[in-house]
This record gives structure tokens, C-alpha cells and sequence, in this order.
């Protein structure tokens, strides 16, 4: 540990130097990540399934005239071919324009609820184990409520009172999803806490926030990184739940959780309908999940460049 | 680096395929699944899908229930198992008087499980507590038909002055409120059943609360089995019933009856070899139909229930029949029932599946784009773009989700008109559906009874169950006028004249008729397919003689040759 | 160590009775009732019904007469099985699901941390991938697909195991793996993420400066460290297993309590929904307290009074 404490205390002591002279923890970071090749192509495999996502809807319904909704009952479910490559759903609709258009939706919807829940937890749980005692007895209770409220009610209700709209979507989805995050970041914490840098930079002045801003929330991107690649599916697949409680996409719009539970209902027989929307997500996973490893090696001041 | 995530990808989409291909092909058997019996002798292992609610004749209210309640209980007569006509059962034979409103049953001499002797007024106690507001039975409406029936449900009148009445120990009168000409099929139904009211009363005086009854430890019962244990939500034992009036036709020893609610699950189970015959109430899951139809022991029915979209004719725009009648005529019913249901089921616009009952359907138009096209235009929407929005709502579930989805396409395509899809959660939607917050909502409707008057009552003003705000004095009055009428055919007439009326006026829209699908091992038989779904246990046996192997015929239609009917 | 316990006893009792209360709301304002059906009941006859559940009455007593039953350990009576109690339900259901949570515990435990050590201490190498890739898989196929898959391999062509049902050992182990693998896949990323934070660390080298030979230097000092983020995470997730789990207690037709947690709440079967959520926050604040007092073990710095 001592090298990383040394390294902070004479970061926090002369900053601005640090600035202008430009080898900022970022700076050092960006370096780092270039070098993890794994890391750069899951970024470049994450941009692709964006850029894909955004235009190839267009793209297909411009060459082939494929669009996501136009029906086709009698030609029904067909394995992929040179005509469709992912090949088609019951209804005789393109799947690759639906996955396409589905993991749109999903992807937004996923990573960004993810994040904001990874920004709240890691936030939420750094303060509520910095300040210890009443205060974190009191926020972590808040964490324990809200985790054993029936979940289902809670939606429903929502949907009733408020109607159904893209803003709640990402409520009911947040409303949950940083439970996880805050709890793993206050054990970090609690542990992080205690040690040497900490108190180095109390003893030099530093505020509360600065301390859990600078130097304790950055020690636990790791954990919270892994939780956030964790979020992410579980976020997909929930809004496919949510729709069934009328929130959320509806049908016939596709989302890739709605497509998931359609392929896995159907797999036994048309096996593609699940594999191809399955095979995307799996993909976006990986690629998160080596990009989030790559970001945290980076952020290691102990990991060599 | 790069290349492991592509690699591991690859390999992922590799097992998948793998393990989902062979789950489809390498099937030469033109069994699905295993072919030899796997349980003790004429013991069946069927599923009931669902922990039943009740298992109590005068409060049940679920098929699960039901089922259980068929086979436990027997009521005055008994419905044939193929072609469901009224048999003699605890009643011998019966008088009817010339109105039509008075039945005469004469009861043999039979026995409760426990060797208490069976009376009249066993069923005097059982209706009556039937329609008691005391009882809080969800299905008290069955005996609305008696007389006072309703008055005291209402707790308008006494318990005691119900029309049905003990003559002597073996004597029952029943007096009807009209001369329903659909009487003793309905009378077959598991709400009529006997209650063994000296177990009740013992119950109560050893303290036990009566509800308890039905349970394995208490139950008395007079029907072909008797139940000796139950696993809450796992399953229930049954075994032949010696005190059975008709014991000596009973071939089974036991059935095991699991409840699995899963049809997947279900279907897994029945091709392991662990279910002898799914169940009747167990649907397969569309997608598989294609699959499952070259198989030897698959087989498919129709069944007397009505799958339809309610219309809220209050709500612009669709308060205009016009376009009600445009949306109904855009569906294709046929590609409907092809492509998407999968089932056999039959497309339709009528409310009454044709043949019923002796009543002719009126085969209207399944499918018409010109003149639905022609209607819109009438009613002010040529390309039906400007039309204010529309909102189908349906309960979640996958089958409701696929029709509903194809529909939406249909009338896109045909119309051009955008309807909103909304999925609902049951509860949500039921109340939805009370407070008639909806424009269009699906329906499904299962006839209690061989009769059209189950559907076309759905229609009347003063029906609970009505949810188009569509009401017709003319549409009552028609109604009314054919239950009082004693002439059968005259009777039918005049119900085909009415249905007729209202689907002019489209305040639903019927889409098709419900089939029931289902896998029944080869080796079972005295299993008839008809259109209440009702399946005695009490004809079935296990054939252990059966040969895989052997060219053999038909299951079902070579069970019907069994058949011991006692008429 | 007394004191935490007795303070956290002493916070159970506000915390509990927030749950009871927000609960109560939520599940009483939900739109719809436990005897609506598609077939109207006549409207005396549902009077009578709800008076036996006593829900003709004002709300606020009825919630004062449901936390007097409470007290006195009783859950109240079920709608959907009117011939059962509560408590009845849940001591029907519970040793099933009790059964299952320690199959799948176990096993997750044991692939999940067996993967994340190999992952860390062989880290960027082919080892690592090998084991993050699997644990992505286990991530990314949602237990609504692998169960079906397990049961199409395992009983179906192989005819090794039944398909569904309760009884023997048999039927445990299909769902226990089914469970216990969507489990392990995070644990063994959480794992190999909080050991990653510790390898480098300075105590680990001293250890090593000692000598202390490296199966040791792994069981003994890293992966202690390392388990903080996955114990912070198993809280709610040993909650969570011990009330089962939804998809594969239905797919399996295992009959635990899972199934209830959706069931109850679309039958709004009250008294039972209120029953699991109760079960579910008991098992959650006490999971909760026992990871407060297992951080004290794991990181002696962490003052977890």
C-alpha cells in the first residue's frame, strides 16, 4: 500500500503542478488503456453494436425494404438465410431489424440506467460508510426498506397513479438497481476507510467530500465496475418484465429483453429466435465487461504501464 | 486477445444451436416420447395444471376444481363421454312436467364413501347451501335457474323455499324458473353435486371447522374415486371408490394427479413418461403445434368456448358500428388460426360456434378487406390515418400477446389504422374491464352448458359479464321471449334472430373458436375428445397389451369401442 | 460486538415496522381484488367474502387488527387457498425452498470463488479469460434459458435426471444448479475483482518476503481481502435464494415459496404477499447484520461497532 499512499498524498499536495504539467491520474489512465488491446476492441465492438443500432434499421429497410413491423404470417418463422441473415420471427418479421432496433432501445435504456444506479450507489454508499454510526445505521435501513418492498406493487402503482412513460421506465428500473452498488461500495469503504492515505489527507485538511470524492470512490471502481457489468443484463431482462406490467416497451416495438423471453419460449423449435437477440446481448456483455477491466486497470496507479 | 471474446462468442452460439437442434430432429417414433406404462397397475399419473381453489361442489369455481369434483362426486345424472347427452347416474329415471319448469328425479339406492346412505335430501342440502349468501360461493349464479334461486341469494327469501324439494328419501322435485330446454346437460355440471351433510354436522360437533371438509383426513364422497392424500401444490392420490354405485365398470386403481403449472414443464414430464395424459386442462404451447402434429399420440378437438374482442361502444371513435364492423371484417381469421394460434381452432365471427346444440350458426363473413375497407370510408376515415387513436389492452400472457400483436398488423396493413398495444397485469385489467376503462379488450368465454344461450347472454343488459356498454331493449326481449318458449326448434329460432341483431351492431368481435390440443400416451384409452373438455376417469384404463411396434389404429377412435355406457 | 448486536436488534424494530406499513399501502392501493374474476360474482356474495377477510372495513383498522394478528404470529388467511393459512403456506413451502437455497449456495460458492481466484492470480492470461468468459456466459444466459437447456441435455436425451418434481435428491439437482450457476457467475466476478484490488498490495509482498508459501499467501491473506465485495453481495443474494426463486421453481415445478412472490401478487392474494415480503425482510436484515459482523473478521481494520 505504501506506494499507492505516497503517490496520493504528493498528487493532493501539489495539484495544480499536476496540472500543468499534464500527468493527471486520467492522463496516466488514458495511457494505459491504450496499451490494453483487449479493452480497446471491446470499445470498438461496443461503438459497432452502437453505430449498428442507430443506422442499420435504416440501412436494411433502405436495401431490402426490411422494416421491424411489417408482417408476413404465412411465410411465419424461417431459419436464417442469405435473404435474412438472422432469419425471421412467428410473425414473419426480418429478426435481424428487430434485433437491431430492439437492442436500441435496450442498450439506452440498460446502460444508461445502469449508470445512473452505479452513480448513485457508489455515491450513496461511500457517504453512508464514511460518516459511520447513526448516519450510515440510518441510510443503510433506507437501503434494507427499499430492498424488501414488494417490487411488483410498486410499479403497478406507479403505472396507475402516473400512467405509463419513458421517465418512469427509468425509475422503476433505478428504483432498484443501486441497491446493489451502494451496499458493495460502504463495505469497500468501510475498509478503505480505515487505512493510512485516509488519514494522511485528513490531516492535511482535506473536506469529507473531498476525501470520499478523490481518494475513497476511486479505490472501489473495481468492485463498483463488475457490479455495474452485473446491472446491466438484469436491467435488460427486467424491462422485458416491466413491459408485461404495461411499462416499458410494447408491443410490437422490440426490445432485446422482449426478445430474449420470446426466443427463450420458442427455442425448443425455432432455435434462432433466441440464440440471434441472446447472441447480441452476450456479445454487448463481454465487450462491457472487458472495456469495465480495462477502465479499472487503467485507474491503478499499482498496475504497470 | 480479441480473438478469446470471438472464440468464446462462437463457441456459446455453437452449444445453443447444438442443444436446441437435437431437442427438434433424430425423432423416428411416431410417439412423442416414452411408450410403455411406468406406474403400477391401471394406475394413471395425469396433471391438473393448478392447485385447485376449492374442491367443495357448492363453491367451486375453477376447471382444476372441477376436475376433481367430476370424479369424486356424482351428481343425479351424468354427462356421456363422447357425445355428452344426459345418462342416468344417481337418478334412475325422471318425470318432467308439460310446461317444462317441473323435473321429477327417482333416485337408486347408493352409498357415501364412509357407507352412509345416499338421499334426497343430500342434494336438497347441497343446492340450497349452493345459492345461501352464507356460503359466499362464487358460482351461486348456477342456481339462478331454480325457483327463488335469486330471491335468496339476495337474502330476500328463506333458504327453505329454493325449488328443490325432497318428496320422499328417494324422490327429488326441482322446480325451474324457466323451462330451460338445456336443463339436465347443465345438471351435470359439478356445482349440482350431493353434499354429505352428516359429515358436515359431525364436523361441527367435534369442532372442526367445516370448511375442512374436502381434505384427504375428512372427505366423504359418492363419485367413482375417492381421495387418500394431498400434497399442497405437488399432488393428489385417488383411489377407486368401492362404495361407487357403478364400481364394477371402474377399471382404474389409482391416479395420481400432479399439479404442474408450467405446460412446458407438463410436456417435459409426459415425454419422460412421467404423465400418463397431461391433462385436459393443460394447453400446449403454440409454437410446438407444428412439431407435435406428426405424432401418433397427439390429438385435437373443438371445445365450446369463444375467443373475442369486447368493444366499449361508448368510447369514440368506435361509439360508430361502422367502424366497429370494419375493424371485425379486416381480421383475417383463417391466417389468424393458421398461422399464429396453431391450435386447429376455428376462425369465426359468430358469438355462437356453429352446431350447437342443434342451432345453426350464421356463418358470417370471417374475412371481407373491401367492405371493411368500404364501411371506414362510410364512416368518415377513407385511409383511416385521421381515425383519434385506439388502445387494444390485453392480460399478460404469450398466447393474448401473439394474437393481439397479429391483429394490431392487420388492421395496419388493411386499414391503415395504428392501434396501441397495452399489456396489462390480470387484476389491473379485470379492473379496467369492471370500470369499462378500455376500448377494445380480449376475451375469452368457456360455455357452462350445450346451449347458445351461455354465449348469448353475454349480450343482455342487466349480464355483470356485458362489458361493451352495448345494451337493446329489442336484444332482451328476444332472449326473454326464447326461454319462455317450450318448442325447442321455435326456440333456437328465435336466439339465431337475435345473435344476428347484435352482431350487426358489433359490440364484440369474435375471433374463433377454441380447440383443445392434447398428447395423450397410446397405451391410455377411454379418453374421448368433445367439447366440454370433460374426461371421466372413470372410463379410462391402461392397456397393457399395448405394442409400439404394431400398425395400430387410432387410440381414441379405437377406445370408443370400449365404451360401457349404462343407459 | 454486543453492542452492534444489540443496537442493530434495537434498529429491527423501526426498520420492520416501515416495511410493514409501506407494504401494507402498497399491496392494499393496488388497483384490483382478490375476487375479481372474468366471471362476475354477484354482488352479495362478494360482500360476504370480503367481510370474512375483513376488508369491508376502513383500512386503517383493518392494518391495526393485521399488526395485532402479526404480534401474535399470525400471517392471516390465504384468498387464492381459502382452506389454508398463511403460515401454513409458508411452513408447507419453505424447507422446499430451504433445500434448494443451500444446493445452489453451495455450488455457486464453490465455482464461483474457485474461478475468480484462478482468474485473478493468473490475470490477462489464457486462465483468466477461460474463467471470466464462463462466468459471462453464466451472466449472460438467463436461468428462463438455461433450465429448459439443463432439462433438454440432462433428462431428456440423457435420461440421467427427471425433469421436474419434488421428492428425492434427484429433483434437487438440476434446479439447484440452474439457480446456483446464475449466482456463481457473479460471485467469481466479484472475486477475481476484490482480490485484483489486494494482490498488489503491500501486506501480500511481506508476505511473500516471508516466505509463506503461496497456497497459503492466496487462502490465508488475499482472498480474505478479497471477499469484502462478495460478501456484500451474498446479503441479499443468500435473502434472495432462501425465498426462492420465481422462474425456476415454476420451471421445475418445485414446490417452494418462490412462485408465491409473483402468484400472490397478481391473485392479490393480500395476507400471502404480506407474509413473503415479511419472510423476505427477516432473511434480508439478518443477512444484512451478519455481513456487518463478517467484515470485522475479513478486514481486522474495519470497526464494526
Amino acid at each position: 500500500m505504501k506506494s499507492v499512499q505516497q503517490k496520493i498524498v504528493v498528487r493532493t499536495k501539489s495539484n495544480e503542478i499536476d496540472l500543468i504539467a499534464g500527468t493527471s491520474l486520467w492522463h496516466d489512465a488514458w495511457k494505459r488503456l491504450r496499451k490494453n488491446t483487449m479493452a480497446l476492441s471491446s470499445g470498438v465492438i461496443m461503438v459497432s453494436i452502437g453505430v449498428a443500432c442507430l443506422c442499420g434499421p435504416a440501412i436494411l429497410g433502405f436495401l431490402w425494404g426490411y422494416d421491424a413491423h411489417t408482417q408476413n404470417l404465412a411465410y411465419g418463422p424461417q431459419p436464417p438465410s442469405l435473404q435474412h441473415p438472422f432469419g425471421t420471427d412467428f410473425y414473419g418479421r426480418d429478426l435481424l431489424v428487430r434485433v437491431l432496433t430492439g437492442a436500441r432501445v435496450s442498450l439506452s435504456v440498460g446502460v444508461l440506467a445502469a449508470l445512473v444506479a452505479a452513480s448513485i450507489g457508489t455515491i450513496y454508499g461511500a457517504v453512508s460508510s464514511y460518516n459511520g454510526g447513526l448516519v450510515d445505521s440510518f441510510m443503510m435501513r433506507i437501503v434494507d426498506i427499499l430492498y424488501a418492498l414488494p417490487y411488483m406493487f410498486l410499479v403497478i402503482i406507479l403505472v396507475t397513479i402516473l400512467g405509463k412513460s419513458l421517465l418512469l421506465l427509468f425509475l422503476a428500473l433505478g428504483a432498484v438497481g443501486w441497491l446493489l452498488t451502494a451496499r458493495v461500495v460502504r463495505g469497500q469503504v468501510m475498509s478503505l476507510k480505515e487505512q493510512d492515505f485516509v488519514l494522511a489527507a485528513r490531516s492535511l485538511g482535506t473536506t469529507s467530500r473531498g476525501i470520499i470524492f478523490r481518494h475513497l470512490i476511486p479505490n472501489t471502481l473495481g468492485p463498483v465496475i463488475v457490479t455495474f457489468t452485473l446491472t446491466v443484463p438484469s436491467m435488460i431482462l427486467q424491462e422485458a418484465f416491466l413491459s408485461f406490467l404495461g411499462l416499458g416497451v410494447q408491443p410490437p416495438q422490440p426490445s432485446l429483453g422482449s426478445l430474449i423471453n420470446d426466443g427463450a419460449n420458442q427455442m425448443l423449435v425455432f432455435w434462432w429466435t433466441l440464440v440471434f437477440p441472446g447472441g447480441i446481448m452476450a456479445l454487448m456483455l463481454f465487450a462491457l465487461n472487458f472495456l469495465g477491466d480495462g477502465i479499472r486497470d487503467a485507474l491503478d496507479p499499482r498496475m504497470k504501464i | 486477445m480479441h480473438k478469446t471474446t470471438f472464440q468464446s462468442c462462437v463457441i456459446l452460439v455453437l452449444i445453443f444451436t447444438i442443444a436446441t437442434t437435437t431437442g427438434c430432429q433424430q425423432q423416428s417414433s411416431p410417439y412423442f416420447g416414452t411408450v410403455k406404462p411406468q406406474h403400477g397397475a391401471q394406475e394413471l399419473w395425469i396433471n391438473n395444471s393448478s392447485e385447485p381453489e376449492w374442491l367443495d361442489p357448492g363453491r367451486c369455481s375453477d376447471s382444476t376444481g372441477g376436475e376433481i369434483i367430476w370424479n369424486t362426486f356424482e351428481g343425479l345424472v351424468q354427462a356421456h363421454p363422447a357425445t355428452l347427452k344426459p345418462l342416468p347416474a344417481i337418478a334412475t329415471h325422471w318425470d318432467i312436467s308439460d310446461d317444462g319448469r317441473v323435473y321429477r328425479f327417482y333416485l337408486r339406492p347408493s352409498f357415501w364413501s364412509d357407507g352412509h346412505p345416499l338421499t334426497a335430501d343430500d342434494f336438497v342440502f347441497a343446492l340450497q347451501r349452493l345459492v345461501d349468501p352464507q356460503t359466499g360461493s362464487k358460482y351461486a349464479s348456477n342456481g339462478f335457474i331454480f325457483h327463488q334461486g335469486l330471491a335468496i341469494s339476495r337474502g330476500e327469501a328463506a333458504v327453505d323455499t329454493l325449488g328443490v324439494r325432497a318428496l320422499d328419501s328417494h324422490i327429488l322435485e326441482i322446480e325451474l324458473v324457466d323451462p330451460l330446454p338445456y336443463f339436465l346437460n347443465f345438471l351435470s355440471f359439478y356445482s349440482f353435486m350431493p353434499i354429505p351433510q352428516h359429515l358436515l354436522q359431525n364436523l361441527q360437533k367435534r369442532g372442526i371447522d367445516q370448511d375442512l371438509w374436502t381434505r384427504p383426513e375428512h372427505v366423504v364422497c359418492n363419485g367413482a374415486f375417492r381421495m387418500t392424500d394431498w400434497q399442497f401444490r405437488q399432488h393428489m392420490t385417488f383411489e377407486k371408490n368401492t362404495q361407487y354405485w357403478d364400481a364394477a365398470s371402474v377399471k382404474l386403481n389409482r391416479v395420481r394427479v400432479a399439479m404442474v403449472e408450467s405446460s412446458t414443464t407438463a410436456m417435459n414430464m409426459y415425454v419422460a413418461g412421467e404423465f400418463d395424459w397431461p391433462g385436459g386442462s393443460t394447453s400446449l404451447p403454440a409454437e410446438f403445434m407444428d412439431h407435435l402434429e406428426r405424432y401418433k399420440d397427439f390429438h385435437s378437438h373443438p371445445y365450446l368456448g369463444v375467443y373475442f374482442y369486447w368493444i366499449n361502444t361508448t368510447k369514440p371513435p368506435l361509439d360508430n358500428p361502422l367502424i366497429r364492423r370494419a375493424l371485425s371484417l379486416a381480421i383475417d381469421r383463417d391466417s389468424l388460426v393458421k398461422h399464429v394460434t396453431r391450435g386447429g381452432q376455428i376462425g369465426s365471427s359468430d358469438l355462437v360456434p356453429d352446431g350447437l346444440a342443434g342451432y345453426e350458426g350464421l356463418h358470417l363473413p370471417v374475412y371481407d378487406p373491401v367492405e371493411a375497407r368500404r364501411l371506414l370510408a362510410e364512416a368518415g376515415y377513407p385511409t383511416g390515418q385521421d381515425l383519434p387513436g385506439v388502445t387494444l389492452s390485453f392480460n399478460t400472457s404469450e398466447g393474448h400477446k401473439q394474437v393481439a400483436e397479429a391483429i394490431q398488423a392487420m388492421w395496419q396493413q388493411e386499414l391503415g389504422i395504428t392501434v396501441e398495444l397495452e399489456n396489462q397485469e390480470w387484476k389491473v385489467f379485470l379492473a379496467n374491464a369492471e370500470q369499462m376503462n378500455f376500448q377494445i379488450s380480449r376475451m375469452g368465454w368457456i360455455g357452462d352448458y350445450a346451449d347458445p344461450y351461455t354465449f348469448l347472454e353475454l349480450l343482455t343488459s342487466d349480464c355483470g359479464n356485458n362489458h361493451s356498454n352495448w345494451s337493446s331493449k329489442t336484444y332482451d326481449a328476444l332472449l326473454e321471449r326464447a326461454n319462455q318458449h317450450n318448442d325447442p326448434e321455435e326456440r333456437l329460432k328465435i336466439l339465431r334472430k337475435a345473435e344476428a341483431f347484435a352482431l350487426e351492431e358489433q359490440p364484440l368481435i369474435p375471433l374463433y373458436v377454441y380447440t383443445r390440443t392434447q398428447l395423450i400416451k397410446p397405451y391410455v384409452r377411454g379418453i374421448w375428445g368433445n367439447h366440454q373438455d370433460r374426461h371421466p376417469w372413470k372410463y379410462m384404463w391402461i392397456d397393457e397389451s399395448f405394442d409400439p411396434y404394431e400398425e395400430s389404429s387410432d387410440p381414441v377412435s379405437k377406445s370408443r369401442k370400449d365404451i360401457q355406457v349404462h343407459e | 460486538m454486543i453492542r452492534l448486536l444489540v443496537r442493530r436488534v434495537l434498529e429491527l424494530v423501526p426498520t420492520v415496522l416501515v416495511i410493514v406499513v409501506a407494504s401494507f399501502a402498497l399491496v392494499r392501493l393496488a388497483p384490483g381484488s382478490p375476487f375479481s374474476s372474468e366471471k362476475e360474482i354477484p354482488a352479495e356474495i362478494r360482500q360476504k367474502l370480503e367481510a370474512k377477510y375483513g376488508f369491508d372495513k376502513p383500512l386503517p383498522e383493518q392494518f391495526v387488527r393485521y399488526l395485532g394478528n402479526l404480534l401474535q404470529g399470525d400471517l392471516g388467511l390465504s384468498t387464492k387457498y381459502p382452506q389454508r393459512t398463511v403460515n401454513e403456506i409458508i411452513a408447507n413451502g419453505f424447507p422446499v425452498t430451504l433445500t434448494l437455497a443451500a444446493v445452489a449456495l453451495l455450488w455457486s460458492l464453490f465455482v464461483g470463488i474457485t474461478a475468480g481466484i484462478i482468474g485473478a492470480i493468473r490475470q490477462n492470461t489464457v486462465w483468466d479469460h477461460a474463467a471470466m468468459t464462463a462466468a459471462l456466459v453464466g451472466i449472460s444466459v438467463p436461468s428462463f434459458v438455461l433450465g429448459p437447456l439443463l432439462v433438454l441435455v440432462v433428462s431428456l436425451r440423457l435420461h440421467v435426471l427427471p425433469p421436474a418434481g419434488w421428492g428425492d435428491w434427484q429433483h434437487v439437482v438440476l434446479p439447484g444448479l440452474t439457480l446456483g450457476t446464475i449466482y456463481a457467475a457473479s460471485i467469481a466476478r466479484l472475486t477475481r475483482g476484490g482480490m485484483l484490488e489486494v494482490i498488489r498490495s503491500d501486506f501480500i509482498r511481506t508476505a511473500r518476503a516471508k516466505g509463506l508459501s503461496e497456497k497459503l499467501i492466496v487462502w490465508r491473506h488475499m482472498l480474505r481481502g478479497a471477499l469484502l465485495p462478495v460478501v456484500s453481495y451474498l446479503g441479499p443474494a443468500v435473502a434472495s435464494m432462501l425465498t426462492g426463486s420465481v422462474v425456476v421453481e415454476k420451471i421445475f415445478n418445485v414446490p417452494g415459496i418462490g412462485p408465491y412472490f409473483v402468484d400472490a401478487a397478481f391473485n392479490r392474494d393480500y395476507f400471502l404477499v404480506m407474509g413473503i415480503v415479511l419472510l423476505y425482510a427477516f432473511f434480508l436484515l439478518f443477512m444484512n447484520l451478519v455481513v456487518d459482523i463478517l467484515y470485522g473478521f475479513l478486514d481486522p481494520r474495519i470497526d464494526i461497532s
